[in-house]
């Protein structure tokens, strides 16, 4: 929890245009605690604007959703039984991509507003989810083998959806080539805003069901022989899951492997028992897209930033390959 | 305690089960015997109520098994399945700690008690010096061991064991079967597939005999084990001499 403040706090000093402590922690102390005007001799108003309404819904909106991506990546991972699961397994986040991608295929980008994208986005990722549960569902049973599958064809699918609506029209390839490249630069209060009615409750779900992931992971005969209904606790986490992607997609654009190797990384230190894998998973895939983003805007000298989504990739693909290395070497 | 009535089962077109009848008595320890395919799995999958049989009724304790809650049956009766793949990087600890989740309170975490008693399943089975290893570390015995300890620690009224002792070498087949007879003189229901004929007429007073899905018999393994039902289900000569210490009846097979 320090760490995550430590991290925001970084994410407020470090940027393009370098703001002296002194003034951070005064523009911080006068607006954020004394809930008044900072001194102009102290911390002038531009300064305010910049730390208050760029730089610190910035770093939450970071942390939201790089704990989210972490928290759902650890959840497929039990569920499915899979290590190489990940948040975009389940095709929940190309769902999310592809509602985006037919707003501004459509030119709807400001229908309601700058939330327009992410409302969209949403809408994606409950129609990916509708029709994965519906495929996933045999006999009326919910089981991993079912899942996965589904969630690869429809993934697929819908990505083949995407690349068609880029063909199609040449003007839009680089807007949706753009937002689906996760980034969040310009984000706000109001992505902030539309994000936690999401996550808070699809938190709550899945650190409440952290047990039963536990019992989950050994199979669906010892699941049952333990009273546990496997369909319905699958149903649950996947929807949690799914909720959190699809809402953390549909404010940042797809942010690769934070999902996949956080989860490995704390299993590698502390093993699976996901009372501990999961919180562990979220503060640490939080903390870590903080400094992600810190490094995607200040990485570039002329002020440009890079998409945290490239950085990520970059940056994990190489790591996982180390990961994977030493793995088998021992 | 257990109840069969008229049971069948058919996957598809192959009938697994067919008309299967027949009770167990609290306090008994019974071993369930036939060839490959014979249906010894798919029966207690049904007297667990893992599989719905497409005719007939189970009944535990005079109720029928699809008229208990699924949190009920755990603290009546456990399986311990023939394949288990529990995930590598769980302590063997936490493996057993995990037949304590029907007992779980609301708030979802182990008590002091449920440590105690799966530290004392640890010891009974004698896996407790390796607790903290992942069971990635262990050996096939090992971890058979340990989920021995995790159905144990369940405290079921009912165990229901399938090929529990397949890959244990003698001297752990040895120990667990005193395990279980243990339990069962502690007034437990013991139930066991096995295809190690000679250690089940050595351990069960009772045996069942299936064939084709069919029960061909059942009774006191004195009456059972004998050379003529032997070779109707096995279809292969047999001699039957007798244990040199407690008297059971024991097959030798002949080279055709």
């Amino acid at each position: 929890m320090g760490l995550s403040l430590i991290s925001i706090l970084g994410a407020i000093y470090l940027g393009p245009l370098s703001i002296p402590w002194s003034k951070v922690s005064a523009c911080l102390w006068h607006v954020g605690v004394q809930n008044s005007v900072a001194p102009r001799e102290l911390c002038d108003p531009n300064l305010s604007l910049i730390i208050w309404h760029l730089r610190m819904p910035r770093a939450i909106l970071a942390f939201l959703v790089g704990s989210s991506l972490a928290l759902s990546g650890a959840v497929f991972q039990g569920l499915l039984q899979n290590h190489l699961a990940d948040p975009f397994t389940i095709g929940v986040s190309t769902g999310s991509a592809f509602g985006a991608s037919l707003a501004i295929f459509f030119g709807l980008t400001s229908l309601f507003g700058p939330v327009t994208l992410p409302i969209f986005a949403l809408c994606g990722a409950g129609l990916a989810l509708t029709i994965v549960l519906g495929l996933g569902y045999r006999g009326g049973k919910l089981s991993k083998e079912s899942l996965v599958l589904a969630g690869i064809v429809v993934a697929t699918f819908l990505s083949a959806l995407i690349s068609l609506l880029k063909s199609l029209d040449e003007e839009s390839v680089a807007g949706i080539v753009f937002w689906i490249m996760g980034s969040f630069q310009g984000r706000s209060w109001e992505h902030v805003s539309i994000f936690l009615p999401y996550y808070i409750p699809a938190c709550l779900i899945i650190l409440f069901w952290a047990r039963e992931l536990d019992i989950l992971s050994l199979g669906d005969v010892h699941a049952k022989t333990l009273g546990l209904n496997p369909s319905r606790v699958r149903l649950f986490l996947l929807a949690g899951a799914s909720l959190l992607t699809g809402a953390a997609v549909s404010v940042s654009g797809v942010i690769g492997f934070v999902g996949l190797i956080i989860p490995h990384l704390i299993r590698l230190s502390i093993g699976s028992n996901h009372k501990k894998l999961l919180p562990l998973s979220a503060l640490l895939g939080g903390n870590l897209m903080i400094w992600a983003d810190i490094l995607a805007r200040t990485i570039l000298s002329g002020g440009e930033e890079l998409p945290v989504g490239v950085l990520t990739a970059l940056l994990g693909g190489p790591f996982f390959c180390l990961l994977l290395v030493k793995k088998f070497r021992a | 305690m257990i109840e069969v009535k008229n049971l069948s089962l058919a996957y598809g077109k192959h009938r697994a089960l067919q008309d299967i009848s027949f009770k167990i008595k609290q306090g008994q320890m019974v071993g369930i015997l036939g060839p490959n395919g014979s249906g010894k799995s798919t029966l207690l999958s049904c007297l667990c109520g893992l599989l719905t049989p497409q005719h007939g009724q189970v009944l535990i304790k005079d109720q029928k098994i699809d008229a208990f809650k699924s949190k009920d049956l755990a603290k009546i009766l456990t399986i311990l399945p023939q394949d288990n793949h529990p995930p590598l990087s769980m302590s063997c600890f936490d493996l057993v700690l995990t037949g304590r989740y029907p007992y779980l309170g609301l708030l979802g975490t182990y008590s002091f008690e449920d440590r105690q008693k799966a530290d004392q399943a640890m010891q009974n089975t004698k896996t407790f010096s390796f607790k903290l290893r992942m069971t990635a570390e262990v050996s096939g015995g090992e971890l058979q061991r340990i989920l021995l300890a995790k159905t144990i620690v369940q405290e079921t009224e009912i165990i229901f064991l399938d090929e529990a002792t397949a890959n244990l070498d003698i001297a752990h087949k040895i120990e667990v079967f005193k395990l279980l007879k243990k339990l069962q003189a502690s007034g437990k229901t013991i139930v066991v597939a096995i295809h190690d004929l000679n250690l089940a007429a050595l351990f069960c007073p009772h045996l069942i005999f299936l064939k084709e899905g069919r029960l061909k018999f059942y009774g006191p393994t004195k009456e059972v084990f004998n050379q003529t039902n032997l070779e109707q289900v096995y279809a292969t000569p047999t001699s039957i001499f007798r244990h040199p210490q407690t008297g059971a009846p024991q097959a030798f097979f002949h080279l055709p």
